[in-house]
């Protein structure tokens, strides 16, 4: 590891113990620090909950890609690399969505309770699963055959998408009949997560070979997301509901991205600047969109006017408490990663 | 000046600064221990609202009060209001006053710490009693005792008041409320007139709440009733209230109901043909010939008013039988013209059409025409009702009218207006019809030696003194209700009043000015003169830091009441036609240091030397007659006498009064009571319409309201006996204006304003708080609610007029009046009238040490004015709509 | 015996008594009613009217709330009364973003009903069983009904809005009137099958 790195993972570590210290007293002391309310029950730990499990569960479906299509050639440091990052971020997930129950001490009831059909018990589920899984890879998968890697595979891709859709599945309530729906929901959920898992697979293999196809594949979906984000637009125009202002910021990001994608595509650029910040691009739509959706679900009136209509508007402002939350989880993605190389897994 | 500090230096040096008994945060002392385990239920009545009256059950868990709820019992059957409910807050509130305390600040004023000190009940009652005793020796008149409506629940204070011998009992509550003359003089009832919602087919209800406004009990449950038996209802507001949207909503310019009702009697008296005319010649005195002057015309022997007689062509006396008297006509008499009543009323009311009082309401002129035809039309006239076989005229309408028409300087003149439109149909006092709430009974109606019926109430003039007695000034005034404003007048300026004696000490019960008045500084300023003041208090209020001891009370949870049902405020049905009854509250344990008012008085009565012998207390509470519901109410009999020598515990004397009780034919006293929890005794339905016990031309109503002159006229003819002129008036027409014995036109003080006045502001009480009884506003439950209607704490206006303004949603705004100005965030919406700015509520300026919850809001009652140029110079009520402008400032949070 | 309600809004004046006598019942926190009512304005000046519906827990047949709990916290009774048991919540609030009726509330924090003071002897006597961080609502005044009460909200409304009775008899007095004034559940093509009916 290089001085930076060591720079980097030092910062890191010492923002994840102090504000790690702080999730625990926060959560000893109780939840009336953050400033959720009873319309905004979900809030910033949610969003990054969305966020980063869409980066997690992207980038385990790309790995499991590369494994199926190109087997042991492909540098196993990259993947290594690349989960431990998934690991990080879904792990992070799990402890935002942890630290945001009321009694996070009971999470346990959730596997005991039974109730197999609620979207948290198979959100609970799978992304314990999907850890395990991560963790098989971090010290099982340096010596292992291509058979092993590729049930590896097999398994990480069906519960990386069952987490994928627990996205919808945990708000589908807020989806009835008629004007409340957003068909394109679950389309962007799936897009979103292997466009942005792809694009930090493009980050880590730069200079491999197979980058040219990655930052292909990253066009691809670059207009899958663009194309979803309208149609999504479209229905809400259809269904007579408001257009929402980071859905926009959300399409302009994509377009954005295509367009440099297009252009590197047709220089023939396969690495460098442009690539890069094609990739940052993606990331910086990914978290728009997903921590956006958490919040605008939850503005619309639950009642419908004219009942509603004399409520106070309400708006959601994350707390203090909430923001050190979301520094503990960015902190964690550096411990991981760098832990897992340090202690040895690496090669 | 208080002299308090000074006075007892001595003792207040050796007490402690009172630093636990106001701490906050309160500690509270955990429950008794012998109650744990204990479940118990007690009987209950309400105290949440002007009413008072809901039967409740109160449970009790281990020495914790858990539920009040209603009792299924009259006259709630089992229902209770909000306030009703939240009333354990009002037990467990940490801002009461929790013991005796007296001040050691000579600094007055609202922000001003009293920097109390704790004393002991003993030095407390010692201390008041004899300042009592020294003021009583120099002049009974001098003392006042000063209630309001938290002191309702008191069977003693009449006659405590009457033990000192003071006239002196200034009400805090009754200036912005004086809505009784017409049914002083029309029903000889009190306090107001209610619609019989049992048959009452089109209601018109103006300035007044019928239950659901204010959200009381029994009455939204009648009205309810009635609704969905398919009554129509009309409501003439500026807002469309929550009544309003259960009927039809006649939006009207605040302050202008006057010129609306008017309009209503003139297209009843000009243009529509079936009015009752039996009623009009047998039951008013419409045919009495009137002089010149004004009076009646009188036999020269028998001295009986006349009436014309057309077969024999000249006037007779107006119980002359088989004459053919008209209603209408003028005709000479001994030379002079004369015309009959009726005749000068309907001239006066002609120039008032529909399309003169839509100039002035903005009531659509066919809106009046619609409206009037349409009262006629349900009056039925003519027809009859059977009930308990006895048959009785039926007149299934009813106008009514209380606070907002009645609080302008035209107030006396509305109601009146009023009545002469029930009257027009034969809607007084029968089934389905507007009725007298009060006493039931054949004294009511009797008619003098004139015909017409004797006025009751405040009605009946305060006798004429000079120098005057009273302190509020009701010989000026002789139909006030209350005056608490003119009182700051005089304190001010008493030579201006011709008072030969100074106020030495000022008794508070159950009352807070400084809160429910207006211009609240008058009040502050009036309090820092008074050498002596102690309060009988509950909370830590603005009257409180004002007082120099504080003799703290029960909440009324703790206090023991036995009271007789009194007829509502809102209307009447079956559910309690005919109900007399005794009401129980037996009380929960007290929590602090406080004593039961009547205690408190009884003590006093005691310490200051008037409990015993004669005059005293004990001979007072012999002699007590309920101003409304008289011997149907607490009213002493043989045997049961008190003793004048005898010291009587306070269950004793409650014993005794019960025994007394009217429709106690059993005897049942105290402890029977508290068994049974009531005594309830239904009266035939028929004795309660009183024309049950006058019917036909046995008695009359006045329609030419002659004794309105007569007052008036006594009033300017003691003026000229004493040389003197009315206080703070220069031109003596300004008062007797409102003397006529036909009401007309008069504008209100706001009707000609500089331009930049341009809209009315207008209160309301909501359901929430209603009348803030026992401090409702401070009650954590009800603020959750209420804080969260954006139409509370937040000035309404139309949409329209709000853009004219440039101003919207959430804009602060600072609202100013010729008298007061108050700052508060507006919001629009539909529901207002284009005239008017409408503030809800009882907010008011809060002070030091008081609940958090008292110090926010807009204070609608500093845009009142007080002065006797502004108020109706015969009931003494204060305008309600002042003329007000409205400037966008900086905004903040509420 | 199932539990129904039914709210006749042509009589309801907006008065919250049913949310304050709820209030007292239960003891709830600072913050929490279990029962609300919606206010709100219909038409122009001078054609408008203020309207209120007053909501407690529909305490449907079909509840999402039960459907989306992942420990079975929240139950049907057999009476038909959705009930939350405090001990097993773990606050995951998943339920509040399930129901359509804004029926449930999360417990952030047991503050004194008087701001800035100490919890009254109420409070302490009446909310031993509530837990902070768990979701509350109401319970159908489940306690009451087995006694053969009615609910505090339906005993305590000062028009007779609010009927109370036995969904399963079809002579019952609120069968009856179900019936015959054509009541129908708010929000009814959500298919939640809500227990509470409204006269609108």
């Amino acid at each position: 590891m290089s001085t930076l790195d060591w720079i980097i993972f030092i910062v890191a570590a010492v923002v994840f113990v102090i504000t790690g210290l702080s999730i625990l007293y926060n959560m000893i002391k109780g939840h009336h620090k953050t400033r959720l309310t009873d319309k905004f029950v979900w809030g910033l730990n949610i969003q990054i909950f969305y966020a980063l499990s869409s980066f997690g569960t992207g980038l385990m479906v790309v790995m499991s890609a590369i494994i199926l299509i190109v087997g042991n050639e492909f540098p196993f440091k990259i993947l290594q690399a690349g989960n431990s990052i998934a690991l990080a971020c879904i792990l992070a997930g799990v402890i935002q969505m942890g630290i945001d129950l009321g009694k996070p001490a009971r999470a346990i009831k959730v596997l005991l309770g039974g109730k197999f059909n609620s979207p948290l018990t198979i959100d609970f589920i799978a992304l314990t699963v999907l850890m395990i899984l991560s963790i098989i890879f971090i010290v099982g998968m340096g010596a292992a055959s291509l058979a092993a890697m590729k049930v590896w595979a097999y398994l990480t891709i069906l519960i990386s998408v069952l987490c994928m859709s627990t996205h919808t599945l945990l708000v589908a309530s807020r989806f009835e009949s008629g004007f409340r729906s957003n068909s394109f929901f679950s389309a962007e959920t799936l897009v979103c997560s292997i466009w942005s898992g792809m694009a930090i697979m493009i980050l880590l293999s730069s200079g491999n070979p197979l980058t040219g196809v990655f930052v292909q594949l990253l066009l691809v979906l670059s207009a899958a997301g663009l194309i979803t984000g309208f149609s999504s637009v479209i229905v809400s125009k259809l269904g007579k509901s408001e257009i929402h202002t980071h859905k926009k910021v959300f399409i302009l990001l994509s377009a954005i991205t295509f367009i440099i994608l297009v252009i590197g595509d047709l220089a023939g650029i396969k690495q460098g600047g442009l690539v890069v910040l094609a990739c940052l691009l993606t990331l910086a739509a990914v978290i728009v969109e997903k921590a956006s959706s958490v919040i605008v679900i939850q503005q619309r009136p639950v009642i419908p006017a004219p009942f509603s209509n004399l409520d106070p508007k309400e708006r959601y402002v994350p707390s203090m408490t909430e923001i050190g939350y979301l520094l503990f989880s960015i902190a964690m993605i550096a411990v991981i990663p760098y832990g897992v190389f340090l202690i040895g897994f690496g090669a | 000046m208080s002299n308090i500090v000074e006075n007892y230096a001595d003792l207040l040096m050796e007490k402690n600064l009172t630093e636990d008994v106001l701490a906050s945060p309160y500690k509270w002392e955990p429950a008794d221990p012998a109650a744990i385990g204990e479940k118990k239920t007690l009987y209950g009545i309400c105290r949440h609202c002007m009413q008072g009256d809901c039967s409740t059950l109160v449970h009790m868990e281990d020495g914790i009060v858990t539920k009040v709820e209603g009792n299924d019992i009259p006259p709630n059957y089992g229902s209770l209001c909000p306030r009703g409910n939240a009333a354990i807050m009002g037990l467990y509130n940490p801002y009461r006053v929790k013991t005796p305390l007296m001040r050691t600040n000579p600094e007055k004023g609202l922000d001003v710490d009293p920097k109390w000190k704790e004393i002991t009940w003993d030095e407390a009652l010692d201390i008041t009693a004899k300042e009592l005793r020294k003021a009583f020796e120099y002049d009974p008149r001098s003392i006042v005792v000063n209630e309001g409506w938290g002191s309702k629940d008191t069977l003693l204070r009449p006659a405590f008041v009457k033990a000192f011998k003071t006239p002196n009992e200034v009400g805090s509550h009754g200036s912005l409320c004086a809505v009784h003359y017409g049914t002083g003089l029309i029903h000889g009832n009190f306090p107001v007139s209610l619609p019989d919602l049992e048959y009452c087919n089109y209601h018109i209800t103006i300035g007044r709440s019928l239950g659901p406004n204010f959200a009381t009990a029994h009455g939204s449950k009648r009205l309810a009733k009635a609704l969905a038996r398919g009554m129509r209802l009309v409501v003439v507001d500026p807002r469309c209230s929550h009544e309003a949207s259960k009927g039809e909503w006649v939006p009207i310019r605040p302050g202008s109901d006057l010129a609306f009702l008017l309009g209503m009697a003139h297209v009843m008296f000009y243009e529509i043909d079936k009015l009752d005319w039996q009623f009009l010649k047998d039951r008013t005195n419409s045919r009495y010939l009137i002089t010149p002057d004004g009076d009646y015309a009188r036999d020269k022997e028998t001295n009986k008013p006349l009436v014309w007689d057309n077969t024999s062509q000249k006037a007779v006396p107006f119980d002359t039988k088989n004459i053919d008297s008209p209603l209408e006509g003028r005709f000479k008499v001994d030379g002079v013209e004369m015309a009959t009543g009726y005749t000068l009323v309907k001239e006066r009311f002609k120039e008032y059409t529909p399309e003169w009082a839509e100039e002035l309401c903005t009531v659509p002129a066919s809106t009046i025409r619609r409206i009037a035809n349409e009262f006629v039309e349900h009056a039925q006239i003519g027809s009859t009702i059977e009930i308990d076989g006895v048959t009785l005229p039926f007149r299934p309408v009813s106008l009514n009218m209380e606070r907002n028409v009645m609080s302008h300087r035209y107030g006396v003149y509305a109601d009146l207006v009023g009545k002469l439109i029930n009257m027009m149909v034969g809607a007084i006092e029968v089934p389905g019809s507007c009725l007298g709430s009060g006493y039931r009974g054949e004294s009511v109606l009797a008619p003098t030696e004139d015909g017409t019926m004797a006025p009751g109430s405040e009605a009946v003039p305060v006798p004429w003194t000079f120098p005057p007695d009273h302190i509020g000034m009701q010989e000026f005034f002789p139909h006030a209700h209350t005056t608490p404003h003119i009182v700051t007048y005089v304190v001010e300026n008493p030579e201006e009043f011709y008072l030969d004696y100074e106020l030495r000490v000022w008794l508070g019960i159950g009352v807070n000015m400084i809160r429910t008045n207006a211009q609240p500084e008058r009040y502050v300023e009036m309090f820092k003169k008074i050498p002596f003041h102690a309060n009988v208090v509950y909370h830590m209020d603005e009257q409180a830091v004002m007082a120099d001891v504080l003799l703290p009370e029960h909440s009324f949870l703790e206090r023991l009441r036995v009271m007789p049902f009194f007829p509502s405020h809102q209307s009447f049905d079956n559910e309690v036609t005919g109900l007399q009854m005794i009401q129980l509250r037996q009380p929960v344990p007290k929590l602090f240091n406080t004593m039961h008012v009547d205690h408190i008085l009884m003590e006093l009565a005691e310490r200051a030397g008037r409990m015993y012998g004669e005059g005293g207390l004990l001979d007072c509470i012999n002699k007590f007659d309920c101003h409304i519901i008289h011997d149907h109410g607490m009213h002493m009999r043989e045997p049961y006498l008190l003793d004048l020598n005898t010291k009587y515990t306070y269950e004793e004397i409650i014993d005794r009064w019960l025994k007394s009780w009217k429709f106690n034919d059993e005897g049942k006293g105290f402890k029977e009571l508290n068994e049974e929890g009531a005594f309830i005794k239904w009266q035939p339905r028929t004795t309660f319409y009183h024309y049950y016990h006058w019917p036909a031309d046995s008695t009359k109503h006045e329609f030419y309201f002659i004794n309105l002159k007569k007052v008036g006229d006594s009033l300017k003819s003691n003026l000229r006996k004493h040389n003197i002129k009315f206080p703070m008036i220069d031109d003596e027409d300004y008062i007797f204006d409102l003397y006529d014995p036909i009401p007309h036109w008069v504008e209100s003080s706001e009707w000609n304003t500089p331009e930049e006045y341009d809209l009315f502001a207008f209160n309301w009480k909501p359901p929430y708080v209603s009348s803030d009884v026992g401090n409702v506003i401070g009650n954590p439950w009800m603020a959750e609610v209420y804080t969260k209607d954006p139409f509370e704490g937040a000035a309404c206006l139309n949409p329209r007029t709000a853009a004219a303004k440039g101003l919207k949603d959430g804009d602060w705004v600072r609202i100013s009046s010729r008298y007061g100005s108050i700052e508060c965030p507006i919001i629009t919406s539909e529901r207002f009238h284009p005239d008017g700015i409408g503030i809800s509520g009882t907010y008011g300026p809060g002070n030091v040490g008081s609940n958090p919850l008292n110090t926010r809001g807009p204070h609608f009652n500093r845009l009142i004015p007080t002065s006797i140029e502004t108020i109706d110079p015969v009931s003494a009520s204060q305008e309600i709509a002042p003329k007000v402008k409205v400037e966008k400032i900086a905004k903040r949070s509420n | 015996m199932k539990f129904g309600m039914l709210i006749d809004l042509r009589k309801c004046v907006g008065c919250f008594a049913c949310t304050i006598a709820c209030k007292a019942e239960k003891g709830t926190p600072t913050g929490i009613n279990y029962n609300k009512v919606k206010k709100y304005e219909v038409g122009t000046y001078p054609s408008v009217k203020l309207k209120h519906i007053p909501m407690p827990c529909m305490h449907c047949d079909n509840p999402s709330c039960m459907e989306v709990c992942p420990t079975g916290a929240t139950q049907k009774h057999e009476t038909g009364v959705v009930t939350v048991d405090a001990n097993e919540c773990i606050g995951c609030k998943a339920c509040m973003i399930a129901c359509p009726y804004e029926s449930r509330q999360f417990l952030w924090e047991i503050k004194p009903y008087y701001e800035g003071q100490e919890r009254t002897p109420f409070e302490v006597y009446k909310q031993k069983d509530f837990q902070e961080g768990t979701v509350v609502k109401c319970n159908g005044c489940l306690e009451r009904i087995q006694e053969g009460l009615e609910p505090s909200c339906v005993q305590t409304c000062i028009t007779g809005a609010r009927i109370f009775g036995d969904l399963d008899d079809p002579n019952s007095e609120i069968s009856r009137l179900i019936a015959s004034s054509g009541a129908v559940p708010f929000q009814p093509e959500l298919g939640t099958e809500p227990s509470v009916y409204y006269i609108f």
